[in-house]
């Protein structure tokens, strides 16, 4: 019996790139507009990246604000041929790297305070949450980032290493590291749970 | 080395933390949150290359031509001085060149010194 085979994803795939190829071409025409739809378009992904790496909502909200207000300054020099979404990121990336720098110089201590009592968000309360926050800040930041943009964001190891402009056997040997620490961290609490 | 062959307790704990990591960083889901956040970015980009100084952007509109008006006052200054020390000096010359012929003679020497007692005695005896 023949397979019957899925209708016809990549075309579906190259509308929307053939889409997106026409905005970026009219956002670097100067249409804002155009420019509006592909910050609609990605700016969820680019929280999610950015979110991988900062500590906190707001921080996160900056970096892609960041991110998207170099993207449009360095709009011109973005060569049509390659995915916007992964220059993007990239470009988000390094706004919330520079970001978690400039915190860490300006304020350490804010930042620790920030990471003791997270802000605005019920589930903090939450006991695993809680300690889960506390061993992400300890990872550092490449560390952190690479096991979320893997384990949440579903990013490859390639692709996290074009972001964060590593070599991919260092994002995999840091996700690694990432999970042994906060698996670590589960095994603590069940340790404790237990007694 | 690989690192992703992980044991069966490993690969429940990493669904475990990843259900964790997921609920800890999730994004904000009203579609409201991203309408703002669009709208905030494109804010920010209609702002780029406008600098935003507050009240004192009032202020700043008025700096180019202050300058400008500034700089001219002082060229205008400076060739007014130059001007003004050139005639006098003109004029001074001209008043030189043409004084009538009654007018005192112009001193081109120093007036000898006063001549005091002592000189003067010091003068008879030498004279002798």
């Amino acid at each position: 019996m023949p397979i019957r085979r899925e209708p016809t994803p990549p075309i579906v795939e190259s509308d929307s790139r053939a889409r997106e190829r026409a905005l970026v071409q009219a956002a670097q025409e100067g249409d804002a507009e155009a420019f509006s739809a592909l910050v609609r378009l990605h700016q969820r992904r680019a929280y999610a990246v950015a979110r991988a790496i900062v500590l906190t909502h707001e921080d996160a909200e900056d970096a892609v604000q960041e991110g998207f207000l170099h993207a449009y300054r360095a709009l011109e020099r973005f060569l049509p041929g390659q995915p916007f979404g992964a220059w993007l990121y990239r470009i988000v990336t390094n706004a919330a790297l520079d970001l978690v720098r400039r915190r860490k110089v300006r304020d350490a201590d804010q930042l620790s305070e920030t990471v003791a009592l997270p802000f605005r968000d019920p589930g903090e309360a939450d006991e695993l949450r809680r300690r889960l926050t506390t061993a992400l800040e300890r990872l550092g930041e490449r560390q952190r980032a690479v096991i979320v943009l893997h384990d949440v964001e579903g990013f490859t190891h390639g692709e996290i290493g074009g972001m964060l402009g590593i070599p991919e056997g260092t994002a995999r040997s840091d996700l690694h590291h990432a999970r042994t620490a906060l698996r670590r961290v589960l095994k603590d609490m069940r340790g404790e749970g237990d007694t | 080395m690989t690192y992703d062959h992980d044991s069966r307790a490993n690969r429940g704990a990493s669904d475990e933390l990843t259900r964790a990591l997921r609920a800890l960083v999730a994004p904000p889901a009203g579609e409201g949150y991203w309408d703002g956040l669009e709208s905030r970015i494109m804010a920010r980009i209609a702002g780029y290359g406008q600098v935003d100084i507050g009240p004192w952007s009032v202020l700043a509109t008025w700096i180019r031509p202050a300058l400008v008006a500034a700089v001219a006052a002082v060229i205008v200054s400076v060739a007014a001085l130059v001007h003004t020390q050139q005639a006098e000096a003109r004029v001074a010359y001209e008043t030189l060149l043409t004084a009538p012929p009654g007018a005192a003679p112009v001193e081109t020497a120093l007036r000898p010194a006063i001549v005091g007692e002592r000189d003067v005695t010091l003068g008879l005896l030498l004279a002798r």
